[in-house]
């Protein structure tokens, strides 16, 4: 579904960051990226989103969109959104004076009508998203709320859950989602993902930590280290590296 | 003589033929020695009104009546109880709401000891009648929406008004006033409220600044909160060609609490100079304090808040942030948030913010599908709903949402969808 | 040498150095400006625009907007030059007044072949007059001109002439023009093309004589992509009647240079009931005039009675970075004014303001900051932020910011916050075995310390002892 060639990108006026990833997730497929702190875990993230404060500097991302490959680079952040990319933030914004609600309809119905569905009205819309509180068991009222504004870690984080059940991505790139979250609020998020994913979709996992990859099992596992996965495995090489630490492999670059 | 002084003495000529009472008298020996307030002068910093004192200009208004149509236009979608045109309450259009005082006298009694710039003490010599509004202890009377109106035979007259309010303990009031005056023809309006909100009072102020685009402004709220008291204002500017609100608020009782948020949107050549002082007069007293500004064209907004804290006011807790969202090249804010402590176990906390759209705000939208359009009228619009959200009264919140968006968004929203 | 009756034993810098010394009659007027001017040999464009700035400052009014109690100063009772009388050759310092040496050197300043501080070129100035400059051969051999300003007048006229006098104009303010008139000394540094000064420079002022004005007057101009590092620091003997301090600083930085000026600060303030100290008016200001040009100025103050500075950077070649970092100490009954002002004028500039302001006792401790963003700075940024921390009940701490936009696509954010030493931490601290005082200076340099990272080493290590000794008896 999706193919990464050579990707090398930097932060504008900056030093590279990553230095030539290849990576490759099919449909039904859970990938997790590991790797000590500023490795590019989440540069990678929000390169495949488009975040504006990178530039990809070489390399191609190849989308396949029902059956037809496009080069991701060609779309802005919005676009990339509308063909089924999702990134979940590792630091939510907070957006005051938007109340929830209106931001999840229109960004609902802007996906709706790029994939030319009907858009929803609102009453529609709020009976559409009760099934989906009810799964990550956030109350009504966090609808009225002003997005992420005054919300705990947790909340925040599950926000990003209920959005990404709300938008039904083809791509899932949840950038750190566990970090900040006690086992309570993990159980509920992972429990969101694992309902969510299914064999036509994906999720790329960015993450510090084995925990959650207890909760959400990946099939693939690799580890970044300055730019570049340097080793790739199935989900026991998460469990090596929580023996043994990243060093091991790092040192051998 | 330069223009300055020859302005000042046209002034001080019109008023030594009226009949002032005792405090009336020492605002006019004070203005005497002050004159008009000008640029030298730290608070005035920014504002410049001589040009709205004009040679011609009379200290008196001229009566007017108005018919129930003309009033129903003038009044804009709002149900006035208390109605005053030029400056004068019309008592055919006024109707208060049951348990709600009101007395009309033409001497003035503070209950408070306020200082007053030239502006205000101009207002107590000039105001012809003193209008007074008591919200009896224990009652809960509704809102009072107050429309201050000016006709055509108000131009190039000081129209000059004064309202007390007494807030008796217990009680909650709601008031509501609506500045409104023509678009064609310069008036220069001079009002003062005063508030005090006794203990265990709740009190919501809102002023609505629609004035029409000749027009100059001056209004100054000044309120006195006592013991776990608590008054909102909200100053909410879109007209008038210079307008300075003057807000004024002593937290004077053990527990007393003021919110004082405005949001001012301005296009044009308009300006906005809002200058707010918050004074924590003694112990546990708290203030928070949200001021956003919109400045479009040539606009120019202005923000001074002051917040004093006393030395014996201990565990005072004051926050304050004054945010500016400069959509034109040519736009320009000035912003002084101030902060004078004499006490240490306090914690008070300002800020100011003045640019574009926030970048990561507007990528965390088009990450969700939103187009960058969209995205930047869905984040103007969050930012003046923020400063819109602290209004408490539902109904003129809704009102105010509304009229912001047909005056002053709607073109906006369109400007963007039009850009490259 | 004699100490005065009236200090505790606070300040240990309080000693008088008895030496000879020569004094125009005190008082000003254009004929001291004359003289002024002939004893230091000076050419006459210089005396002409000594002139031309003595005769604005007449008249010009004492300033009075800052939130300061200034008793009247009586201009003319104060003295305008003071030099030590045997002035020495410049090359050698052999012919330095021993006492002089010996002064410096208490200070913590050795002047001598044999012990001068390695690594720090050191220009001394005694009453207005540069005694001894170290390093001077090594500064040489790399291109690099650091000597005094009187100094600089003849064998550098072209390049002083070219630059004094552009970055802080003497209309600008009551001071300055006076400093204009009257300056005495001061340091030169000009760093060439592409030259990384290879020695951290500085300059230590001592006032000593009494009813002295000392008015000195600095300007550094660094080339395109030089660098140079310049430390200041300041001290004077305690006596009851105050002194006047008005100077000058002048930085020019041109295409990708840097400069970073720093300065510890501690003049005596008077005592416990606010007699004596110094009056401590300075304008220093940096004109980032060359693309990718970088002024930073990182300043510990700590004492003069009165003080009354706002360092700022002129931002006006593109790219052009200015910052500033500050902590500010008050105690006993000093007041402090003080501040920044940061213009931007060219495209996608940025400033940085970090201030810690801390009050003891009955201080006033008061920022006023001026960010002003001109309709041709496209892209500016800054960020700004003040705290302040109260250390007992009877100070005050003020915050004043300005913030002035006329760019759309500026961005600018200031944040402020005022807060007293918790006891949660005071108590966590001592738990842990730290007596209070200990405690106080710990939390204290944790608060400053953002700002105390950018000073050099041996700046830092004196800003943390400074602030210990001043805060030793503030603490109830």
């Amino acid at each position: 579904m999706i193919e990464i060639k050579n990707l090398h990108a930097k932060v504008e006026d900056g030093d590279e960051i990553l230095r030539g990833i290849n990576l490759s997730i099919k449909p039904g497929e859970v990938h997790a990226i590991m790797g000590p702190n500023g490795s590019g875990k989440s540069t990678l993230a929000k390169v495949i989103a488009g975040h504006p404060a990178f530039e990809v500097t070489e390399g191609t991302i190849q989308y396949d969109v029902n059956n037809k490959l496009t080069d991701l680079l060609e779309f802005e952040a919005f676009e990339r959104a509308q063909k089924g990319i999702f990134l979940g933030f590792q630091y939510p914004v907070e957006i005051p004076g938007v109340s929830n609600f209106s931001f999840l309809h229109e960004s609902f119905n802007e996906v709706c009508k790029a994939q030319g569905v009907n858009e929803t009205t609102a009453e529609e819309f709020r009976e559409f998203l009760k099934p989906k509180l009810d799964l990550l068991e956030m109350n009504a009222s966090f609808l009225d709320r002003p997005v992420n504004t005054g919300f705990s870690g947790g909340e925040k984080k599950k926000n990003e859950i209920l959005q990404m059940a709300v938008l039904n991505p083809r791509l899932s790139l949840l950038d750190e989602t566990d970090s900040g979250l006690d086992i309570d609020a993990l159980k509920i998020v992972s429990k969101g993902v694992n309902a969510i994913k299914n064999k036509y979709n994906a999720v790329l996992l960015v993450t510090h930590y084995q925990r959650l990859l207890d909760y959400i099992v990946p099939d693939y596992v690799h580890v970044l280290s300055n730019g570049q996965i340097i080793k790739s495995g199935g989900k026991e090489l998460a469990l090596e590296l929580e023996e043994k630490g990243y060093d091991w492999l790092t040192k051998v670059q | 003589m330069n223009e300055r002084e020859e302005l000042n003495k046209n002034i001080l000529d019109q008023m030594t033929s009226l009949t002032l009472s005792s405090e009336a008298q020492k605002a006019f020996d004070r203005f005497k020695l002050q004159g008009l307030p000008h640029k030298k002068l730290e608070d005035y910093k920014y504002t410049n009104v001589d040009a709205f004192f004009p040679k011609e200009l009379s200290l008196r208004t001229n009566e007017a009546e108005l018919s129930t149509e003309q009033l129903t236009k003038l009044a804009r979608g709002i149900e006035p109880h208390l109605v005053l045109i030029n400056g004068k309450v019309s008592g055919d259009h006024s109707k208060l709401p049951e348990g709600v005082e009101f007395q009309v006298s033409d001497s003035f009694k503070s209950s408070s000891e306020f200082k007053t710039d030239s502006l205000e003490d101009l207002n107590l010599i000039l105001s012809q009648q003193i209008l007074k509004l008591v919200i009896k202890k224990d009652t809960s009377p509704g809102i009072i929406n107050i429309l201050h109106l000016n006709t055509n035979s108000a131009i190039n007259t000081v129209g000059a008004s004064r309202i007390l309010v007494e807030v008796e303990a217990n009680s909650i009031a709601r008031i509501a006033e609506y500045f409104n005056s023509p678009d064609e023809g310069s008036f220069n309006r001079n009002h003062l409220t005063e508030i005090s909100v006794a203990e265990n009072a709740n009190a919501e102020h809102i002023k609505v600044v629609t004035e029409g685009s000749e027009s100059f402004h001056f209004g100054s709220v000044k309120a006195s909160v006592k013991a776990n008291a608590c008054l909102h204002s909200f100053t909410f500017t879109t007209g008038g060609k210079l307008s300075r609100n003057n807000i004024h608020i002593d937290l004077d009782g053990i527990g007393a609490r003021g919110e004082v948020n405005g949001l001012y949107a301005l296009r044009g050549s308009q300006q906005c100079d809002n200058f707010s002082h918050i004074n924590h007069k003694v112990e546990r007293t708290e203030s928070e304090q949200l001021f956003k500004a919109v400045l479009d064209n040539v606009s120019h907004g202005i923000f001074t808040g002051k917040i004093i804290v006393h030395r014996n006011a201990q565990l005072v807790n004051s926050s304050q942030l004054n945010k500016n969202l400069l959509l034109s090249k040519k736009a320009h804010a000035d912003t002084r948030p101030q902060l004078e402590v004499y006490a240490d176990d306090v914690k008070c906390a300002h800020g100011a913010t003045v640019g574009q759209l926030s970048e990561e705000e507007l990528f965390y939208l088009e990450s969700r599908a939103i187009s960058p359009r969209d995205a930047k009228i869905m984040l103007c619009h969050g930012f003046v709903q923020e400063a819109l959200n602290k209004i408490k009264h539902v109904e003129t919140k809704k009102y105010l949402e509304n009229l912001l968006y047909t005056e002053y968004e709607k073109d906006i929203h369109q400007r963007i969808r039009e850009e490259a | 040498m004699s100490q005065s009756d009236l200090q505790g034993s606070e300040y240990k810098y309080g000693f008088y150095t008895d030496i000879e010394t020569e004094e125009f009659p005190k008082g000003l007027n254009e004929d001291i400006v004359r003289r002024i001017s002939a004893k230091k040999e000076e050419p006459e464009w210089l005396l002409e625009y000594r002139l031309k700035a003595f005769r604005h400052w007449q008249t010009m009014t004492h300033p009075d907007w800052a939130k300061l109690d200034i008793p009247a100063i009586d201009f003319e009772d104060l003295y305008y030059y003071s030099a030590p009388k045997k002035k020495p050759e410049l090359s050698s310092l052999d012919e330095v007044d021993p006492e002089l040496l010996a002064t410096f050197e208490k200070l913590g300043i050795p002047l001598g072949e044999q012990k001068r501080i390695s690594g720090v070129a050191v220009d001394a100035v005694f009453d207005s007059v540069s005694v001894a400059t170290t390093y001077k051969e090594d500064l040489e051999k790399v291109g690099v001109i650091f000597c005094s300003i009187s100094e600089a007048v003849k064998e550098y006229p072209d390049l002083v002439k070219k630059y004094l006098g552009t970055v802080v104009p003497y209309t600008d303010n009551f001071y300055a023009a006076l400093n204009c008139a009257v300056f005495s000394d001061g340091s030169f540094v000009y760093i060439p093309k592409g030259v990384t000064c290879p020695m951290d420079l500085s300059t230590y002022f001592r006032i000593n004589a009494k009813e002295t004005g000392q008015f000195e007057r600095t300007l550094v101009v660094a080339d395109e992509g030089s660098f140079v590092n310049y430390l200041e620091g300041c001290t004077a003997p305690q006596r009851d009647e105050n002194q006047l301090h008005a100077a000058i600083v002048e930085l020019v930085a041109l295409d990708d240079a840097t400069i970073r000026y720093s300065t510890v600060q501690n003049w005596y303030a008077g005592d416990k009931n606010g007699k004596g100290g110094i009056y401590n008016f300075v304008t220093k200001r940096g004109n980032c005039l060359g693309k990718n040009s970088n002024i930073s100025w990182t300043q510990v103050e700590a004492g003069s009675a009165i003080t009354w500075k706002y360092p700022g950077c002129n931002l006006i070649g593109d790219n052009s970075q200015g910052s500033f970092y500050s902590v500010a100490l008050t105690n006993h009954k000093m007041q402090a004014d003080t501040g920044t002002k940061m213009v931007h004028i060219g495209k996608n500039t940025k400033s940085t303001i970090i201030s810690k302001g801390i009050s003891a006792e009955e201080s006033e401790n008061n920022y006023r900051g001026l960010v002003k963003v001109m309709p041709s700075a496209d892209g500016a940024k800054n960020y700004s932020q003040c705290d302040s921390m109260l250390v007992g009940a009877a100070c005050s701490a003020n915050t004043f910011p300005y913030i002035d936009v006329k760019n759309n696509t500026a961005t600018v954010e200031h944040e402020a916050s005022t807060t007293k030493i918790s006891e949660d931490q005071l108590f966590y601290l001592q738990s842990r075995g730290m007596d209070m005082e200990k405690c106080i200076s710990m939390i204290v340099n944790g608060f400053c310390s953002q700002v105390f990272k950018e000073l050099p080493l041996e700046f830092s290590v004196e800003a943390v002892k400074l602030l210990e000794l001043k805060l030793e008896n503030s603490i109830g």
